[in-house]
């Protein structure tokens, strides 16, 4: 994995290096520079690679978040791969979409048999993706392990943020089947939270109502009542990140969603959908050093992947999480890096992330994680 | 919290159990959720659970999270009944999951009974790691899933039935429908196709329906008309005229027909519509309304009455028809029986008739004659042509040898036919031309005649001319032969009389000399009327065509008379006045016709006078046509006796003869004469007052004036003339017979004439040949060389050229005189011999040949 500056010249270079070992490359971007994709496209179709991203509001390099240069990991094999633009609306419809594709992709006989990963990486606009999760899983089942994330603008205004080597879309996956077991792991850490609410009418992302009221207005008054924070319009998303909703779990997790956006009509959006009728409890973020997230998720991806130590690690850190903890974001990453003792950490800044706080566990749509896996070229 | 925790939990399941009601989404998504709140990755529902010989099972009705276990949906599984019976309870044993560990290893499960029958399982391989009570939380869900599970069954089996019903509800609608629609779409088709008038009105005459047809007739549309009544449209009496007939179908109670004339409101088109109005009934039979049903019959009408007039016209051109065709049937049976007729009359008239195509020669048409004639049927002949039936036509060259036919239009010919023997058969052709017609190519038309029998009676005839030529040639011969010998022992005779008066005799014997004169002349006349009335019936007779005055013809009959008038005491007239004085004709014979008149005026005449006349009847640029009449005051004589006088051998009786003497030819070789002439011959006499004789003669006008120096002065006496201009010229008399010899050498040496004699032409060719001679007599039949053949010599010899020739001869024919001149001779003079008109030819020539010496 290679952090390039992304001029004409620097991608020339690194591009032609790397086709003479890669078959294709993971390109990450972040939005500052989505300007010089076209250069990485070109460069790439000229030397034969093939080519699969996304553009995230910033780059994790190592221990930093980072908003220049581009993130190139190479396939020594180029995955299995599909691309789906403009998803139906109806999540089963757009589930079954992706099934097919991925069974496309199930389909080519793979080295060992391992079961591989299904990586997506989705727009952040793609609304209900935590039901399009359910229907993937009812027909994919555990062909898969799950993992993704999603990629996009933190102001959450819709952008062409997936691209392979000819070209750019919005509103749909880009999915690769990862061979091999490089289990992504996630975690979050939030704690269990004290007040439980009823979101009384829900759409999709869309709350419009707590406990039968306006969602601002009882969010508005349970703010105010439990931190003593004067929530308006223009606060809203800076306060937002501290005081996310939570879907509870039977087994004590809890699925974290951060309203992110607020309507004219009191309707609060997030990212990943709420259930109507759904019980949500109001979360209170941890600040650095409150939750045991860093040391869980070390241990789980030793758990299943074994020692890290030296080791290349894909990071995929939440853009909501970074504003919650702000500069205490890349101390996290220091302690990531240090638990974990890989020699390099390549992500970026994610819009959502996909994946399991258990090993084999149903997919979840979450947000305020890190989903981390090991990177292996091969 | 965990109580809100719990609750949560519940709450999120009761939500999602209350919110389905198919079976299938009811257990795959409470999977979905149990799983999403346990952390379970997989589980199924195994529902109608049994017991057998082989052991407990189960039917999986749901799997989620474990691909292998969701293709086993729908089939039963072989389970221990420590799995499948029991409370709720989570269980560690791999070895009772090890029929359900079929991708992945479970070891772990969470049995949730749901009823007797059914039962969930969440499947883990690894132990849930969970501060909540598992075993006890679902409890209160699952009696709640039972009765849903019993609800969305039934809801099923009611949904089934309902889909079933509905859809057979639904198709038979559809069918219904579908049927509907097409009687409906046809109605409506129809109602708006038809061009007829069709509404409906209910009882009170209000409009419940009209078809575009009818929105014509108001110009208005249906919407506009429909509510509204006539009155609204047209005038109350029109209106009153609808309401009537509606109120009359309405009591007829079944259909009305009216015939009404209506005038459409959009465009002003009137017309006359026949309309059918019917009551309409509800099921229940009461009355709802009128039907109408407009058709225009104006034109339908217009028809029958033209069709009615027609009809009638028809009938009268029938009868005229009839009446024609009758009248033309009489006529074309006529036609027939005349062409039946003329066909018979064809077929019988015994002349062939032929149609010939004209380019091919093809017959087109042969009758029964022409068939007949060479012995064909007429059917038989139409397969043929001109050529095979006339060698003159050979085929292939019809057209170029009838050319000539088509320009001259009508030709007749003589030509030889083929009979189907091959004999030949000559036959007269009449043949037409008849151009081609607008309906008919050109066509020959030829009606043949077979000749066979007038070529065999002309041939008859020829040869029947042919013997009486022979026999008139014969019966000539034999008067020439007679004339000759008569005359040349006639000419001893009266030279030897005219020699011996003029030696001098007695009285006695001058009155014996003078009978034999007169005897002589008397047999000379016979003689000569004899041969000219036998030249004249033998068509011999030829005029000569010479320079004639009327006048002198006149004058020189009364001289000839003169004296025998004067003996009997008779005056002779002569009335020549206004006559042309030259015209061209044979003088010497009107001479003769005239005397002959006269020489009987004279002799049946004892007194009175003897007129000679002649005037002009007629005349134009080629001639004159000449009366001349004598005229006596004699004895008369009976007009039924007059036109026997002029036939041959007849007198006014026989006692004429002798009494006045004569043969009775002279007046039949006048009328003869005056007919070779161009004219006739006649008499009128009244007994004892006197005749008139007549004849007229077409004398032609000279083509040019005659030279007077031709004309010698003959008058005077010639015998003197001769002895005082031309005594002692030698002149050679060449004849065979003495006698003759002597006496014309002794009328010759009389008037002093040197005479040498030679007795045939033999000699004279040699004489001639040593000497010179003024002038020969030749004689024609001599021995040895006869005097035309000698003549032909004498003119080739240097001296003979120019030397006159005159023949003296018994041959007094005219073929005798044209052979005579033909061989060289210059005149003729006939025996017996005038003195006279010997001395007058021979002066004639000697002044001749004077004339024509070089001075």
């Amino acid at each position: 994995m290679r952090h390039i500056k992304l001029d004409a010249s620097s991608i020339a270079h690194h591009v032609k290096d790397l086709s003479a070992t890669a078959a294709g490359l993971l390109a990450l971007l972040p939005e500052s520079e989505k300007e010089q994709l076209p250069l990485l496209q070109s460069a790439c179709r000229e030397h034969g690679l093939r080519l699969v991203g996304a553009i995230f509001p910033a780059l994790v390099v190592d221990q930093a978040f980072v908003t220049e240069g581009a993130w190139l990991m190479s396939f020594e094999t180029m995955p299995a791969r599909f691309a789906l633009a403009n998803l139906p609306a109806d999540a089963l419809q757009a589930a079954a979409q992706i099934a097919s594709l991925a069974r496309q992709g199930l389909n080519v006989p793979r080295a060992g048999g391992a079961k591989p990963t299904l990586f997506m990486l989705f727009d952040s606009m793609v609304p209900n993706i935590a039901s399009i999760l359910d229907g993937l899983y009812l027909d994919l089942s555990n062909r898969v392990d799950y993992a993704g994330v999603n990629a996009g603008s933190e102001t959450f205004q819709p952008m062409p943020c997936l691209f392979d080597e000819n070209a750019s879309f919005g509103n749909g996956v880009l999915g690769l089947l990862l061979p091999g077991h490089t289990a992504a792991v996630l975690e979050h850490g939030f704690v269990r939270p004290e007040r439980a609410m009823c979101a009384s009418s829900t759409e999709g992302n869309r709350i419009a109502s707590i406990d039968w009221q306006p969602a601002f207005a009882v969010y508005q008054q349970v703010i105010k009542a439990e931190y003593g924070i004067e929530l308006t319009p223009e606060n809203f998303y800076q306060h937002a990140v501290h005081f996310p909703f939570g879907i509870q779990q039977a087994n004590g997790d809890v699925a974290v969603r951060i309203p992110v956006a607020l309507a004219e009509d009191g309707s609060l959006y997030c990212v990943g959908e709420i259930p109507e009728n759904a019980m949500l409890v109001l979360l209170k973020a941890p600040a650095l050093g409150e939750s045991d997230c860093i040391a869980h998720l070390a241990a789980k991806l030793v758990a299943e992947n074994g020692a890290q130590q030296g080791g290349e690690l894909l990071t995929f850190y939440c853009a909501g999480r970074r504003m919650h903890l702000g500069a205490d974001a890349e101390q996290e990453l220091l302690a990531l890096h240090a638990a974990t003792g890989v020699a390099r950490m390549a992500g970026a800044l994610s819009l959502g992330e996909i994946g399991s706080t258990r090993r084999w566990g149903y997919p979840i749509f979450h947000n305020a994680t890190l989903v981390c896996a090991p990177w292996q070229a091969k | 919290m965990n109580r809100e925790q719990i609750l949560g939990v519940l709450h999120d399941l009761s939500l999602t159990i209350g919110g389905e009601v198919s079976l299938d989404r009811l257990l795959q998504k409470t999977l979905q959720r149990l799983l999403f709140h346990t952390g379970f990755p997989a589980g199924v529902v195994l529902v109608d659970k049994r017991d057998s010989e082989f052991g407990p099972s189960a039917e999986l009705a749901a799997a989620v999270g474990d691909y292998r276990l969701a293709e086993c949906r729908s089939t039963r599984l072989s389970l221990p009944v420590e799995l499948l019976s029991g409370k709720v309870e989570l269980l560690a044993d791999p070895l009772l999951l090890g029929r359900l560990s079929l991708d992945q290893t479970y070891s772990h499960c969470l049995r949730l009974p749901v009823d007797q029958q059914c039962v969930i399982l969440l499947l883990s391989p690894l132990a849930p790691a969970t501060e909540l009570p598992l075993t006890q939380i679902f409890q209160p869900v699952l009696a709640n899933l039972a009765k849903a599970i019993v609800l969305c069954r039934n809801n099923e089996a009611l949904t089934a039935r309902l889909a079933a019903d509905r859809d057979d509800a639904r198709a038979e609608l559809a069918v219904t429908l579908a049927q509907s629609e097409r009687e409906r779409a046809f109605l409506d088709c129809l109602y708006d196709a038809i061009p007829d008038l069709v509404w409906v009105k209910d009882m009170n005459g209000v409009y419940l329906s009209c078809n575009p047809s009818f929105c014509r007739l108001y110009n208005a549309s249906e919407h506009a008309i429909v509510g509204r009544r006539d009155e609204d449209f047209v005038s109350p009496e029109l209106a009153g005229f609808f309401r009537r007939n509606d109120q009359m179908a309405v009591a007829a109670g079944g259909p009305t027909l009216n015939e009404e004339w209506l005038t459409f409101a959009d465009n002003g088109y009137r017309g006359l519509f026949e309309t059918i109005k019917t009551p309409m009934r509800d099921r229940d039979g009461h009355l709802i309304g009128v039907l109408g049903i407009s058709r225009e019959i104006t034109e339908r009408r217009r028809i029958e009455e033209a069709l009615r007039a027609s009809e009638a016209e028809l009938a009268i051109h029938r009868q005229n028809l009839e009446a024609l065709v009758a009248e033309r049937t009489r006529a074309l049976a006529e036609a027939n029986m005349r062409l039946a007729q003329t066909q018979f009359a064809m077929d019988r008239v015994g002349i062939g008739i032929h149609w010939v195509d004209c380019d091919s020669g093809r017959f087109v048409y042969v009758n029964h004659a022409a068939a007949a004639m060479l012995g064909y049927r007429p059917d038989e002949m139409l397969e043929m042509s001109v050529p095979d039936i006339d060698p003159a036509f050979p085929s292939g060259d019809f057209v170029a040898r009838t050319h000539d036919f088509r320009e001259q239009k009508q030709v007749c010919f003589d030509t030889v036919n083929r009979r189907r023997d091959g004999s030949e058969i000559p036959v007269n052709v009449t043949l037409y031309y008849r151009p081609a017609g607008s309906a008919e190519p050109a066509r020959f038309i030829t009606f043949v005649r077979d000749i066979s029998d007038s070529k065999r009676v002309e041939q008859q005839l020829r040869e029947a001319k042919d013997m009486a030529e022979s026999a008139t040639r014969a019966k000539s011969d034999f008067l020439a032969n007679m004339s000759h010998e008569i005359r040349t022992p006639m000419n001893a005779i009266i030279g030897s009389t005219h020699l011996m008066r003029r030696g001098g005799l007695s009285e006695m014997q001058s009155v014996q000399v003078q009978r034999i004169e007169k005897a002589g002349q008397h047999l000379l006349c016979v003689i000569n009327d004899i041969l000219d009335l036998s030249k004249i019936e033998a068509g011999k007779f030829e005029l000569d065509s010479e320079v004639v005055a009327p006048a002198s013809i006149l004058a020189e009959v009364a001289a000839m008379l003169g004296e025998r008038a004067q003996d009997k005491g008779l005056v002779l007239n002569v009335e020549a006045a206004d006559l042309p004085a030259s015209l061209q004709g044979d003088a010497t014979r009107l001479k003769q016709a005239l005397l002959n008149y006269a020489n009987n005026a004279i002799k049946f005449t004892s007194q009175g006078a003897v007129t000679l006349r002649a005037r002009v009847l007629d005349e134009d640029a080629d001639g004159v046509l000449l009366r001349f009449e004598v005229q006596d005051t004699g004895i008369g004589i009976e007009p039924a006796v007059l036109e026997r006088l002029f036939k041959p051998f007849e007198q006014a009786d026989a006692s004429t003869t002798r009494q006045y003497g004569g043969t009775g030819l002279g007046l039949a070789i006048s009328r003869h004469l005056a007919e070779l002439m161009g004219g006739q011959a006649g008499a009128v006499s009244q007994p004892g007052q006197g005749s008139t004789f007549w004849l007229t003669a077409r004398l032609q006008r000279p083509a040019m004036p005659v030279a007077a120096s031709r004309q010698l002065d003959i008058s005077g006496n010639a015998e003197e003339a001769l002895f005082r201009e031309f005594a002692g010229s030698r002149v050679l008399v060449v004849e065979d017979e003495p006698v003759n010899r002597d006496v014309a050498a002794m009328l010759l040496e009389d008037v002093g004439l040197r005479v040498e004699l030679a007795v045939d032409g033999c000699e004279a060719v040699e004489r001639l040949a040593a000497e010179e001679y003024a002038l020969i007599l030749m004689d024609m039949q001599m021995p040895r060389l006869d005097g035309v053949e000698a003549t032909r010599q004498i003119r080739r010899l240097p001296n003979g050229r120019s030397l006159p020739i005159l023949a003296l001869t018994a041959n007094v024919f005219a073929e005798d005189r044209e052979r005579c001149l033909a061989a060289g001779m210059n005149d003729f003079v006939s025996k017996p011999v005038d003195p006279d008109q010997l001395y007058i030819t021979l002066l004639s020539w000697f002044r001749l040949s004077q004339a024509a010496q070089p001075a």
